[in-house]
């Protein structure tokens, strides 16, 4: 039920963010008029209202979908290519290999991403999309790492792993046609609340002006245009802020729901393979 | 337990590492940061007096020598050193945390036990519901509509800072609620993710901790539910540390922007000026600070759980 309704928001939020060109009457960029249609409550011709250049927010908040969701997407990927290629390495290599990869993982636990985000946004002073979608994907890797080691680690004790080296399959193999596909539902689980995860990370970054570079907007931007004058302007703020929310609510949502479905279906299929060995641990840490 | 202090002294070095790369790399130095109306030659005696003409290794080596001794250059913007800078900022921001910490564990914790112990009833999946919501709340979001509703709109809080500018002639009492009243926004703000999280991880923990072997043998004692619950909880409280441990960098981010927005003078808001005013100093001292604090954390939880469970002892 959950699955199929976050399903449904996510299905609603990607047309929106594909087809803002068309949903949308104005320029998401453009001043309509500085003299009239500055800073307009909502209306039935600006739904969302107008904001202090006189730009349709509605225009605004369906153009920064696609900026914000692709963002999060894409440095979620990143993550994921990341640390599912160094986690696999220490589980598959073990050893001196791996406790080195721990070692540094637990390192870099501790230093916080957000502070590094904002001191390199700082420091070159403008970055462009593309480089803040490598900087987050780069800097958020860790623990898809640590779970995918761990899994790795587990699995390689399995039978049919075994089986596989017993009859000479070499190590590239092994991980890419027996192992992976025992990881697919950690990575998807962990993927839907790391792009959730993502979308607030980058609101925040470009609420502080440090992300996204106008004229671009995703949805952190419209916020933090809006904060100076949520005293006056609600609208710049509640209504980005509920898209957020409703973005961030669905793929978390979503991530709860296939965690549950791969659990069932995880301990009902280790069963009859083997008992003594624990279901993996499906758990991520839903921490932001 | 050594390691794991080793570990901490590390994780400083590393950060202090990647600051100095990240200053190192970054397009101009303190002393372009003057600006372009001050002449070559006042910028080159400023390098000079900054060091900045040695080589590479010799800052590096200066760099991290004086951040042993717990110096951490001169903050062009404020013109002190930003030792000085964070000594005044770093209590605020452990208030900060700290009281969030403490607020998010005791709510977080009870809610998740009393979930935990009723799961999957009507009451169990609603709390469930409105936590993932509140959780998918971004801090500073809620920090802006906190803003907007109790201090623009309903007026009872104050918007930003940390006394009042009457503070000072206020009596003791008043002044403790002077601070208790610039602490709360800023403090729910920054505790509501955490109180979800903290429910999640508890509801779970507290869920398995009823299946367990010993329950059973606690019910069969004739225990009332009550004590077994009381027993259940015990075992349920390893994985709410664990996570408190993992915690600090998420909530170091929060604070961050939450003290931006209710202009908290903690580091977050010593940082965003720092960043404003192109303060490297500042910029780098906050990485280096704030990776320390969450090795601290990581360090207090690791420590919080040998006291709790015997069995992570000696390993």
């Amino acid at each position: 039920m959950a699955l199929r309704r976050s399903i449904g928001v996510l299905a609603l939020f990607a047309v929106a963010a594909i087809a803002a060109p068309w949903l949308t009457p104005y320029s998401p960029t453009e001043s309509l008029d500085l003299i009239t249609a500055k800073l307009r409550p909502p209306s039935w011709a600006h739904p969302f209202g107008t904001d202090r250049y006189s730009r349709d927010v509605l225009s605004r908040v369906l153009h920064g979908a696609r900026v914000s969701l692709a963002v999060a997407s894409l440095a979620v990927l990143l993550s994921l290519l990341i640390g599912t290629t160094i986690g696999a390495a220490a589980g598959v290599l073990g050893g001196r290999v791996e406790r080195a990869i721990r070692g540094g993982i637990d390192v870099l636990f501790s230093v916080p991403p957000l502070l590094v985000l904002l001191a390199v946004a700082a420091l070159w002073e403008g970055l462009s999309t593309a480089s803040l979608v490598l900087l987050i994907g780069g800097l958020s890797w860790f623990d898809v790492a640590r779970l995918v080691a761990d899994e790795t680690g587990s699995l390689m004790t399995r039978d049919f792993v075994l089986a596989a080296q017993a009859t000479g399959v070499r190590r590239l193999r092994l991980l890419r046609h027996h192992l992976f596909p025992h990881l697919v539902p950690l990575l998807a689980v962990n993927g839907t609340l790391g792009i959730a995860r993502t979308i607030s990370l980058e609101a925040g970054l470009s609420f502080l002006g440090l992300g996204i570079r106008p004229p671009a907007a995703s949805w952190g931007t419209i916020l933090g245009d809006g904060a100076s004058m949520i005293q006056t302007a609600w609208w710049l703020t509640v209504f980005p802020g509920v898209a957020i929310v409703l973005a961030v609510l669905a793929f978390n949502a979503l991530g709860d729901a296939l965690r549950d479905r791969f659990a069932a279906r995880h301990v009902a299929g280790a069963a009859d393979t083997s008992p003594l060995v624990e279901p993996p641990r499906l758990l991520p840490a839903p921490l932001s | 337990m050594l390691s794991r202090l080793a570990e901490s002294v590390v994780v400083v070095f590393f950060a202090a590492t990647i600051a100095f790369i990240l200053l190192q790399l970054a397009p101009g130095d303190q002393a372009t940061a003057l600006g372009e109306t001050v002449s070559p030659e006042v910028r080159a005696a400023y390098r000079e007096r900054l060091g900045l003409d040695q080589p590479v290794p010799t800052q590096y080596l200066r760099w991290m020598s004086a951040i042993a001794q717990g110096d951490f250059g001169w903050s062009s913007g404020q013109q002190r050193p930003v030792a000085a800078l964070l000594r005044d900022a770093i209590p605020n921001t452990l208030l900060l945390m700290g009281s969030a910490l403490v607020l998010s564990l005791s709510c977080g914790v009870v809610l998740g036990a009393w979930q935990g112990a009723h799961a999957n009833t009507r009451r169990d999946t609603a709390i469930s519901s409105a936590l993932l919501l509140l959780y998918s709340i971004p801090e500073f979001l809620l920090a802006l509509l906190l803003l907007l509703l109790f201090a623009f709109t309903l007026r009872w809080f104050p918007s930003g800072g940390i006394t009042d500018d009457l503070h000072r002639f206020l009596s003791p009492p008043q002044q403790w609620l002077d601070r208790v009243k610039h602490l709360a926004l800023p403090l729910l703000s920054l505790s509501v993710v955490t109180i979800a999280i903290f429910a999640r991880y508890q509801r779970a923990a507290m869920r398995d901790a009823m299946t367990q072997p010993f329950i059973q043998t606690a019910r069969a004692k004739g225990l009332s539910e009550a004590q077994v619950r009381r027993h259940a909880r015990r075992a349920a409280v390893l994985p709410v540390i664990t996570v408190t441990g993992l915690l600090f960098p998420s909530l170091l981010g929060g604070a961050v922007v939450v003290e931006q927005i209710f202009a908290w003078p903690g580091m977050g808001w010593v940082l965003m000026r720092g960043i404003g005013s192109r303060d490297t100093a500042v910029v780098a001292a906050a990485v280096i600070v704030g990776s320390a604090m969450t090795a601290l954390g990581a360090l207090l939880a690791e420590i919080a759980r040998e006291v709790v469970d015997p069995r992570v002892r000696h390993t």
